[in-house]
């Protein structure tokens, strides 16, 4: 049993939807139209276009090709979040480019192997739908980590300097840092996840009931899947946030001036 | 001749930086030294880079060239870690974090270059009453201090550091004139300290004993 298939003429009733936004970006003048347009057309096109991919690549599952994959997707978040870091490039991209690998790939195998307890670990469904997952959480809460941190050892720098003065070491000078970008990136998410089931019913949990599923199936699946995004998010904070200070402070723990981008 | 003990010593430090409209040179071939137990007073009008002055002693700067040496030692970034566990510094309008008062004071002596120091409930006690803070401000958040009270109790967690050596930048500033008096006889008398102070306030200059360098013109006056 699978959800109902949705017609191209079903397709085009949801498209008419939009009439709504549209007449009220118009009535408004929010000058939203064209943004609207533009949005929904784009999704549409990827979408199509990876429908495309995945149909083929699940076709083949080819562990190979499956990986080949899920690196393609890491990449691309790991760019994605190099466009909306506030730092140059060469100070933050090791240290994302690691910290999104290694984390993902830890996390999406342990969860594979011990929690679902799949016999081919390269499965495609679960390697590149529960990788999206992951690595969507990942970008999110990195930008937010990475941003807020040396925005805030900037903005309070003289706090800094005061705490070198003290006779901190590097780690411990940039302890309430660390800690206040840590709960900056995760609570928001925590606060979320608290709140599931009671307002709101996350889509992963939807389209499983939708393509089938029992509820009960669909409710371990996504109790895992919240705790190994959370996990997954903190754990990649981490490293990301350490490793992009060996970079960003002189050899006398001071901030360097030019590791702003622009 | 009498032997002198440099606690700090600048040879032939020169660093410059660039404003908007010109190149601006804060020390040109500068030479300056504190004495060991030494109570020096710096003054010049605002903007001649005084405080460039603490951070360069502080390893927040380095020079463009010339040498500074702590103890006879040239500071490096290697041993910069050591130096500023020497040096208890206090600016104006301090920033010592968010939370409890005596959280923030347990932080700081957390740290592992104080480890080894410690203080008496009573020796916090005999501090903050000299400076006259009432002992409830432990327990408050320290966001409701006010601004002359946070600076005084920068002054007490320095001097509970026993460091050889203190180096204030403006700390009396903020002070009304009597707390100004209380401050500036409390630090000057004590005699193992090193002092140096960089402040507009007259007061200072007038205790005995107290050098003074003039650095614009970068040359002892008293």
């Amino acid at each position: 049993m699978g959800a109902v298939e949705i017609s191209i003429i079903g397709l085009l009733f949801g498209f008419l939807l939009l009439a709504i936004p549209l007449i009220i970006s118009n009535w408004f003048k929010l000058g939203m139209g064209k943004t609207t347009l533009w949005s929904i057309g784009r999704m549409s096109v990827q979408l199509m276009l990876v429908g495309f991919f995945l149909e083929y690549i699940f076709a083949l599952n080819n562990p190979w090709l499956n990986f080949a994959w899920l690196i393609l997707m890491i990449i691309t978040a790991i760019f994605s979040a190099i466009s909306r870091a506030k730092l140059k490039f060469k100070i933050i991209f090791v240290p994302i480019l690691i910290a999104f690998t290694t984390s993902t790939l830890l996390i999406l195998f342990y969860f594979n192997a011990f929690v679902i307890k799949l016999d081919y670990l390269f499965e495609a469904r679960y390697l590149i739908a529960l990788g999206g997952m992951l690595l969507g959480n990942v970008l999110s809460v990195n930008i937010t980590a990475v941003n807020s941190f040396y925005q805030e050892i900037r903005s309070q720098h003289k706090f800094f300097l005061y705490r070198l003065a003290m006779g901190a070491n590097q780690r411990e000078a940039l302890e309430p840092f660390l800690r206040r970008s840590f709960q900056l990136a995760l609570l928001p998410a925590l606060a979320k996840t608290a709140t599931i089931g009671v307002v709101s019913l996350p889509g992963m949990m939807t389209g499983q009931i939708l393509g089938g599923s029992s509820p009960a199936t669909a409710i371990r699946y996504q109790i895992a899947i919240m705790i190994a995004i959370y996990t997954c998010g903190a754990l990649s904070v981490l490293m990301t946030l350490l490793l992009s200070t060996k970079k960003s402070f002189d050899s006398y723990g001071v901030l360097k001036e030019n590791i702003f981008a622009r | 001749m009498k032997k002198r003990k440099p606690i700090i010593e600048f040879k032939n430090i020169f660093l410059d930086f660039k404003t908007k409209t010109k190149i601006k040179e804060i020390f040109k071939d500068c030479n300056f030294a504190v004495n060991s137990g030494q109570k020096v007073v710096v003054f010049g009008k605002s903007g001649t880079g005084k405080s460039t002055l603490l951070n360069l002693i502080l390893g927040f700067k380095q020079p463009k060239s010339g040498s500074i040496f702590f103890k006879n030692k040239k500071i490096t970034s290697e041993n910069i870690w050591h130096v500023r566990s020497q040096i208890a510094y206090v600016d104006q309008d301090v920033m010592m974090g968010e939370g409890l008062v005596k959280e923030i004071i347990d932080e700081y002596f957390s740290f592992i270059a104080n480890s080894k120091v410690k203080f008496s409930q009573k020796e916090l006690e005999k501090q903050m009453s000299d400076f006259d803070l009432d002992l409830s401000l432990l327990e408050k958040d320290i966001s409701h201090l006010s601004g002359g009270e946070r600076q005084r109790l920068a002054l007490v967690v320095a001097l509970l550091l026993k460091r050889p050596f203190m180096i204030l930048d403006e700390v009396t500033s903020a002070l009304d004139p009597a707390s100004k008096k209380i401050v500036i006889e409390k630090l000057i008398k004590n005699k193992k300290q090193t002092l140096l102070v960089i402040t507009h306030d007259k007061e200072w200059q007038q205790e005995p004993g107290v050098k003074v360098f003039d650095f614009k013109e970068k040359k002892w006056v008293q």
